[in-house]
């Protein structure tokens, strides 16, 4: 069926609604679907819960989403906080609020200024974060842009570039307050292994860290590096070992 | 089954001259699968191993035909899963993907369709494999398709193999998967053995 053709569904006070095909799902109340849900536009301001997989082209949370299946959409913008407990396929995301993924998350485009956590693996060709991420298994990705400002953490982190700087958003203004400073976690990426093409870091604790180019700036904490071509650390920064192989 | 020998990821590079990016890459295209990489603790830490024999060859055809296949081609091609077209009698002729022969038998069987699903064509296809080796005959080979058609589904996305065996002039097909180890007794003879993974391959190499 074709989804512009289709109805519109519209939630404005509390209720629930059985999945199907849609042109435009508008949750702004308290909704609940308990069925597959496939539409054109997905938009929720409110609190919603689906209970089957929600397939759209644009999905847009202001709100709190809980998608209990999975997510296949085009493009995925979450300003509020948006939870799935299936996998993630998206090509372009854009997360300013909260996005909670249980499984793996596969993709295009990540950008995150607010947080993200993914319990699986995440997959994406390019990751451009301001934010913070935490990723319990492998990012696999193709160009990884970050600059930390909080804790930010993957079990393995490998890709073709990878650059890690410090950020110098609110996160670091805030820390002149001493106060503050106390309950500010660090502002340092946490990763097991690192391997890529270009990795260029800064701030950044790994026990290994692999590559053909390997740029260590400053503020890291690593336990080996292996290169092949170059190698360049900062003064400031602890390295165990490093050899070329 | 012998576990496959295993090669580190370094090894692997150092072999194979690719590089870290292009690696991680591939894996994020589903050219290589995910159970592939095998991870394991050593005395420097976490490594990842690979399944030698398969991951070399992957790379090899990889790195082959990346120059005339987009790299999302490549990975239907490498997805045992059956790829969803479907083609007229004609078509599979004409383009000699199928002779007519086997064809015949087939349509024999099932009874004439407008078009021809890769499922069928797969079976059709496998037929005719079996038909050129010049080892079985046309009616072994009506049985041959009763077997795919029976169960070859039941095997879906791994890989597969189907075994003609004969003794003192009967003749048994046996559809395994892939890899295993068989013997036999002295009576029996192994007439021939048709991977179906590569059929498949193959056929999607051929219909695109």
């Amino acid at each position: 069926m074709d989804k512009r053709s289709a109805q519109n569904m519209r939630i404005m006070g509390s209720s629930t609604a059985s999945g199907g095909t849609y042109n435009k799902v508008s949750i702004m109340g308290d909704g609940e679907v308990t069925g597959d849900i496939n539409c054109h536009k997905f938009s929720c301001s409110g609190t919603a819960v689906v209970l089957g997989h929600t397939i759209a082209d644009e999905t847009s949370v202001q709100g709190t989403l809980r998608a209990e299946g999975n997510l296949e959409t085009r493009k995925l913008s979450v300003q509020g906080e948006a939870n799935t407990l299936g996998h993630v396929l998206v090509q372009e995301a854009s997360i300013n609020g909260m996005f909670n993924v249980s499984q793996s998350l596969r993709g295009e485009r990540l950008k995150i200024r607010g947080g993200v956590t993914i319990h699986g693996n995440c997959e994406v060709e390019r990751l451009e974060t301001n934010g913070c991420f935490n990723i319990d298994g492998l990012l696999n990705v193709g160009i990884l842009d970050a600059k930390v400002n909080w804790a930010c953490s993957a079990k393995e982190i490998g890709g073709e570039k990878i650059i890690v700087r410090k950020g110098n958003s609110i996160g670091n203004v805030l820390k002149f307050i001493p106060a503050l400073f106390k309950v500010m976690p660090e502002a340092r990426l946490t990763a097991d292994i690192i391997e890529g093409d270009e990795i260029e870091l800064e701030h950044t604790t790994a026990d290994v860290v692999r590559g053909n180019h390997v740029r260590i700036g400053e503020g890291c904490r690593i336990g080996r590096v292996e290169y092949r071509h170059r190698y360049t650390q900062h003064d400031s920064s602890t390295v165990e070992s490093a050899l070329q192989v | 089954m012998i576990e496959d020998q295993l090669i580190s990821k370094k090894d692997l590079l150092d072999l194979t001259g690719i590089s870290y990016g292009q690696l991680y890459r591939w894996k994020r295209k589903d050219l290589i699968p995910e159970d592939w990489f095998i991870r394991k603790s050593t005395f420097t830490g976490q490594e990842t191993f690979f399944p030698k024999e398969k991951i070399l060859e992957r790379i090899d055809k990889i790195v082959n035909m990346k120059d005339n296949l987009s790299l999302d081609e490549l990975a239907d091609m490498f997805s045992p899963n059956l790829a969803s077209m479907a083609l007229t009698k004609a078509e599979l002729i004409d383009r000699n993907i199928i002779t007519e022969i086997a064809m015949q038998l087939f349509t024999e069987q099932t009874g004439d369709a407008e078009a021809y699903s890769f499922e069928q064509i797969i079976y059709v296809y496998a037929l005719d494999q079996m038909l050129q080796t010049g080892q079985m005959s046309i009616e072994e080979g009506k049985r041959l398709l009763q077997v795919l058609r029976e169960h070859f589904k039941k095997l879906q996305g791994k890989g597969s193999e189907l075994v003609m065996l004969r003794n003192m002039g009967s003749t048994s097909f046996l559809l395994v998967t892939s890899p295993s180890e068989m013997y036999v007794d002295h009576s029996t003879k192994l007439v021939a053995k048709l991977s179906m993974t590569e059929c498949v391959e193959q056929l999607k190499v051929k219909l695109t």
